[in-house]
């Protein structure tokens, strides 16, 4: 809302603005004698079309109350005042200067300077936003929620006078009169408190870039990660404890050439075995490097801040429905009963003033530290102790710069660090100063001293024999200061008088536990017993604390520091209405904390879902602008059976929790995602077993060749002699595999997915059918007699073998029916053909029929002799020798099963089988019924059962496709069903479920 | 170690198949499974933590059991009403002394497991649908005596007992059940059927 300064005539940009220029000179020089008041001092107006009141009399009011009066806008127009606009306008233009005529008016009777936000006469503002209701024009009294309703509804109004046709005006405009309802109805029983005469409005300041969202906007969350400081600073430290790792990692057996630099410093005096731990930090960092670029506010009290100060800071927007006074009781209450916390509480009390920004400090500098401001106090409470305080904003990337520069400046000379967050760390200087042998000290200032040139900004340092010492020297440094904290000092007597707080670990808490016990300071802990401590505090933390107050703590500089949990958490903005708008955004909490977890490649076995809900006591809106005001914290968590990083896995899993957690969405006010027990992502996964198999299997056969090729073997028959062609799949030859990318977790999935892409490629590689030619290997074991035949009809032969090529695909071995009369021959052996006697055999399929047709029927020609083939099979039979086992028989009967037994894959050729026999007979032949039958009874004796049901069911099926209205068909299936069935229970117990039923009206 | 791979695969199976019939039942609503890849196909599993309790309960004892080589078969019975089976599904161990398949053969097995599952959805579709929510399962372990004693004493396996089933005789006629061969998955000597009250 700043005001261009109105200093007219630094524009000479040609004649046109030369005349504007002029113009206003003229106005100025025209108002001088008329002038009243200096009310509109620095505010210019330019009027747009037809107001009330009329431009000419808005332009004496300018004249006389100290305004300027634009003839044509120009850019540092502060005002542009109209009653209407049109639609271009109002789509294009930046809106945040058009304001109604009213609003001199009422600044004229009110004599001041009114906030013109109410006035505006349109805003960009979304339905999508809280309950962000305009303040009220708090002047004396009664007429003011008149007023808002006076002004208001115009203003809410033209928008649909002017006719946009966006249902998204109509949405909004739906929203603010919701919302003017809302505030006429509520504003009467506050409005006595507050006599501010100001009007606020909140919306206006949201039509910006800088939008205020609430966590039901889609983009909301990741709106708030780009502004959040914690989220910012969080990240920053963290990373740093990982960048360390990475460093270490890296450095490797690399010296420190940086360290030949501090061969001039000051030699040490004495050589001793003495242990140095350096504590470094610096000096109030956000302040520092956000004075880096404005050196002119140098010793000047600083704070460090979202909200703007100055006047703003005092004065922020109320929602007219947030009860400051109910909610800082509240936090009072709670920080001093639950937390003992007094401070706290003491912050909340004097904090929550009347309308005081509750923005937070994030960092102050010393000058203003002076004054009594400390971190984490809320600018209004800063600004009444010193009003000349300055705000910065936060600058995120100078605090990543400065801190990654002060990483690599003391990672040049060792890698000893612990990083603690992004500009503070410990570092063990013992192996350095040994080896160097300098004088601790010189290389401490010297480190600083490069520190401060290659940043800008002042670091103090501590150096002590451990950790802990080492914070309390840095604190004794500060500001940019070192200290060194001798061993040989008399440590208890150093630690005596300082107060517990201190201490690491001791917090508000437990402090409040050990003054209750009589303890104040570490000098009162020293004087009392362990025991006593350990009453207090318990086992593990008195005897740290013991420990502690004596300036002793072995614990070591943890250099390489793995992330335990990861989390995102949101407690501001969170304001839904639907369940739908709450499981949208855990959704995004969920990919953002996903993101994060990948990001330190990590995966999680833990997942909790932090809910905060608004306390039952405390009102539904908080004094702090969409902050979470008073809350109980409901945790829920699960665990997970193998850690993962999966996305899909954690947000349902959050869903869940949210779901069991039961809550009415309008009451969340915070939500957070932790992720605990942490692997590994690297770790081999337990998931799938298979995986990890064929990752250690294939690694062990990498050179070998592959002989696939018995999955879904394609033979090609050669047909005419009914003989498999032996299959060659050629083993596809393997490129070679880098063996290290194998043993690693991740290489097994991908590599598994190169195997099953790989592996189909074999077993399709099926040998082109061959040229049609007899095969010399074949004929040579035919008979004689058949040899001769095929010979004689060499032709005949190829063409049907060739026709039948072109028929069906290359079919797998389909009539290796008949075995030759000597039986002995294993039938299964791939490399014997089976034909010997193929020409005598029942074929039931259509192909072997016709070609037993055409040969018959050359015969008939050639010998006038006729053969049925049936009577060929009873003959054959009959001819058999008694001795012969009725399974041969069977086989000889109709082994079509047989080639399925063996390749459960190759179980398609049945269907082929059973398709010619039905569509082919007109009434199925008790021989074949029965060899069918036969066929799947053998089945369930070789505990085939699971391929029996598909033949039966394909069978069915076929029948009811093919022969719906042939009954004998239908009994030829009930026949075989029934028998199947008895045979079932007998071996099984039970009745096998047939789905599959022959639907026929007249057989049933 | 060859014998420990051999029977994780085949607890794995089991946990799919398991999670499957029950989805495939709709013993649970559909919205606890949750697509997941396994044998390179879609399959799925169950979310919902009890019930993956209960089955990693079940899977680790199968698992110990089938070590010892002494499981025979895992039941999963459906019922409405105690001793009222409506369903009961079994996946049977044949004995098998190869141990675990040749390694070219785990790629089959992957193919038979895939079609295993595809053909239980296939045949199962067929039979009619359960009351939905109305339904409970249960599973049992087919043993022997001898082991069920053993494993019973065994610490670690305390925290989730089991108890010996009893022979009771199904008032459901014998006839009215019907077998449906759901699946056969040679290389592990696996086998699965299903008995229906039809």
């Amino acid at each position: 809302m700043a005001r261009n300064e109105d200093n007219g005539f630094s524009e000479w940009g040609g004649y046109f603005e030369a005349k504007k220029s002029k113009l206003e000179e003229q106005f100025a020089a025209a108002s001088d004698p008329f002038r009243k008041s200096d009310l509109f001092e620095g505010i210019s107006i330019f009027v747009n079309g037809r107001t009330d009141p009329s431009a000419d009399e808005l332009k004496r009011i300018m004249m006389v109350h100290g305004g300027t009066f634009h003839h044509y806008e120009r850019s540092h127009t502060t005002y542009i005042i109209a009653s209407v606009l049109p639609d271009v306008k109002v789509r294009n233009m930046n809106l945040s200067k058009f304001i109604g005529a009213k609003w001199v008016v009422d600044c004229l009777a009110k004599g001041k300077i009114v906030d013109y936000k109410p006035y505006l006469l349109y805003t960009n503002q979304k339905t999508s936003q809280p309950k962000l209701i305009f303040g009220k024009p708090k002047d004396s009294s009664a007429n003011e929620s008149k007023l808002d309703v006076d002004v208001e509804p115009p203003k809410a109004k033209t928008p649909m006078e002017v006719g946009s046709s966006k249902d998204e005006m109509q949405l909004e405009l739906g929203g603010i009169l919701k919302e003017l309802q809302q505030a006429v109805a509520t504003s009467p029983a506050k409005e006595t408190s507050v006599s501010e005469s100001k009007i606020t409005n909140l919306s206006a300041t949201s039509s910006n870039s800088t939008t205020a969202r609430t966590a039901a906007d889609p983009n909301f969350l990741s709106e708030f990660y780009k502004n959040s400081r914690l989220h910012h600073i969080a990240t920053l430290g963290a990373g740093f404890k990982q960048y360390v790792c990475q460093l270490r990692l890296d450095h490797g057996d690399k010296g420190f050439p940086k360290r030949e630099t501090l061969k001039s410093l000051a030699r040490a005096e004495r050589h001793g075995s003495e242990r140095y731990v350096m504590h470094i930090d610096m000096d109030c960092f956000f302040v520092s490097v956000g004075l880096r670029a404005r050196p002119e506010l140098r010793g000047q009290p600083i704070a460090v801040t979202h909200s703007k100060g100055g006047n703003a800071a005092t004065d922020v927007p109320v929602h007219p429905q947030a009860d400051r006074k109910a909610e800082l009781e509240l936090f009072a209450q709670r920080f001093e009963h639950q937390f003992h916390d007094g401070d706290k509480a003491e912050k909340v009390r004097s904090g929550f003033e009347k309308k005081m920004s509750l923005s937070e400090i994030a960092s102050c500098s010393y000058e203003a530290r002076e004054k009594g401001i400390r971190n984490g106090m809320f600018v209004g409470q800063a600004l009444k102790l010193c009003p000349e305080l300055k705000t910065i904003p936060y600058d995120f990337e100078g605090y990543k710069e400065v801190a990654s520069t002060l990483y690599d400046t003391v990672a040049q000379y060792t890698l000893n660090i612990e990083a603690v967050s992004c500009d503070e760390m410990f570092v063990e200087l013992t192996d350095l100063v040994g080896e160097l042998n300098v004088d601790v000290m010189a290389f401490v200032s010297h480190l600083r001293q490069e520190v401060h040139t290659k940043t800008g900004c002042p670091c103090s340092a501590g150096v002590a024999g451990n950790k802990l010492l080492a914070r309390m020297a840095t604190k004794e440094a500060k500001p940019n200061g070192q200290f060194l904290l001798d061993a040989k000092k008399d440590i208890l007597a150093y630690m005596a008088p300082m107060s517990l707080e201190l201490l690491p670990g001791v917090g508000s808490s437990m402090s409040h536990k050990l003054k209750q016990a009589g303890l104040h300071n570490c000098g009162d802990v020293q004087n009392s017993s362990l025991e006593k401590l350990e009453t207090v505090l318990g086992k593990k933390l008195g005897q740290n604390l013991f420990q502690n107050c004596k300036g002793i703590d072995d614990r070591p500089l943890a250099y390489e520091q793995t992330r335990k949990t990861v989390s995102a958490e949101m407690n501001f903005g969170i304001r839904f209405t639907k369940t739908a708008e709450c499981e949208q955004f855990l959704r995004q909490l969920s990919e953002e904390v996903t993101k994060r977890l990948v990001e330190i490649k990590r995966k999680a076995r833990s997942i909790n879902l932090k809910i905060m809900v608004r306390a039952a006591e405390a009102p539904v809106e908080t004094s702090k602008y969409m902050g979470h005001g008073v809350c109980d914290t409901i945790n829920k968590s699960s665990l997970i059976k193998h850690a993962t990083d999966d996305v899909n896995v954690i947000t349902s899993m959050v869903l869940n929790l949210m779901k069991e957690a039961d809550l009415p969405p309008h009451e969340l006010r915070g939500i957070g995602i932790h992720l605990t027990k942490l692997e590994d992502a690297s770790e081999v996964r337990k998931e799938n077993i298979i995986k990890q198999m064929f990752g250690k299997m294939s690694e062990m056969k990498k050179d070998k060749p592959v002989t696939q090729g018995a999955v879904g073997e394609k033979s090609i028959s050669d047909d005419k002699a009914n003989k498999p062609a032996v299959v060659e799949a050629k083993p596809k030859p393997r490129e070679p595999r880098n063996v290290m990318s194998m043993l690693t977790a991740a290489a097994v999935s991908r590599k598994r997915d190169q195997l099953n892409e790989e592996n189909p490629k074999p077993t399709t590689r099926v040998v082109p059918p061959p040229e049609p030619q007899l095969d010399e290997d074949v004929l040579a074991q035919l008979p004689e007699d058949i040899r001769l035949e095929v010979l004689a009809h060499r032709e005949e032969y190829l063409s049907i073998a060739e026709c039948d090529g072109k028929v069906r695909k290359p079919a797998p071995p389909r009539y290796p029916t008949l075995n030759s009369p000597p039986l002995s021959k294993p039938h299964r052996s791939p490399t014997v053909s089976p034909l010997n006697a193929s020409d005598l055999k029942p074929s039931t399929s259509r192909a072997a029929v016709a070609r037993m047709q055409k040969r018959t029927d050359r015969k008939e020609q050639k010998q006038e002799q006729v053969i049925r083939s049936d009577q060929i099979v009873a003959d054959y039979i009959e001819d058999l020798p008694k001795f012969v086992h009725p399974n041969i028989l069977k086989i000889i009967a109709k082994p079509k099963e047989v080639p399925k037994v063996p390749e459960l894959l190759m179980g398609a050729n049945y269907k082929d089988l059973l398709n010619e026999w039905v569509s082919r007979e007109e009434v199925p032949k008790p021989t074949d019924v029965d060899l069918i039958h036969q066929q799947v009874s053998h089945m369930i004796g070789s505990d085939q059962l699971n391929h029996m049901y598909d033949v039966m069911k394909y069978l069915c099926r076929i029948i009811n496709a093919k022969r719906s209205s042939s009954c004998c068909w239908h009994l030829a299936y009930k026949h075989i069903e029934e028998n199947i069935q008895s045979q079932m229970f007998e071996t099984e117990g039970y009745n096998l479920l047939f789905i599959e039923n022959i639907r026929c009206m007249k057989c049933t | 170690m060859q014998a420990e791979i051999a029977s994780d695969i085949m607890v794995e199976a089991m946990e799919v198949l398991v999670n499957h019939i029950l989805y495939v039942r709709g013993i649970y609503p559909s919205h606890i499974f949750k697509i997941k890849r396994m044998y390179n196909s879609p399959i799925f599993v169950s979310i919902y933590p009890p019930f993956n309790n209960y089955l990693a309960g079940v899977l680790k004892s199968a698992q110990e059991l089938l070590r010892r080589r002494e499981l025979q078969c895992l039941e999963i019975i459906v019922y409405q009403k105690e001793n009222e089976k409506l369903e009961r599904y079994k996946i049977q161990l044949e004995a098998q002394d190869c141990g675990l398949p040749a390694e070219d053969q785990l790629t089959d097995f992957e193919q038979e497991m895939r079609s295993a599952i595809y053909q239980i959805s296939q045949r199962m579709n067929q039979v009619p649908k359960l009351p939905a929510g109305s339904c409970q399962f249960k599973v049992h372990l087919h043993t022997t005596q001898e082991a069920f004693i053993r494993f019973s004493q065994e610490s670690q396996y305390q925290e989730f007992p089991w108890l010996q089933a009893q022979k009771t005789e199904s008032q459901v006629p014998r006839r009215t059940i019907s077998l449906l061969p759901l699946a056969k998955v040679k290389d592990m000597g696996l086998k699965m059927e299903a008995l229906i009250v039809y």
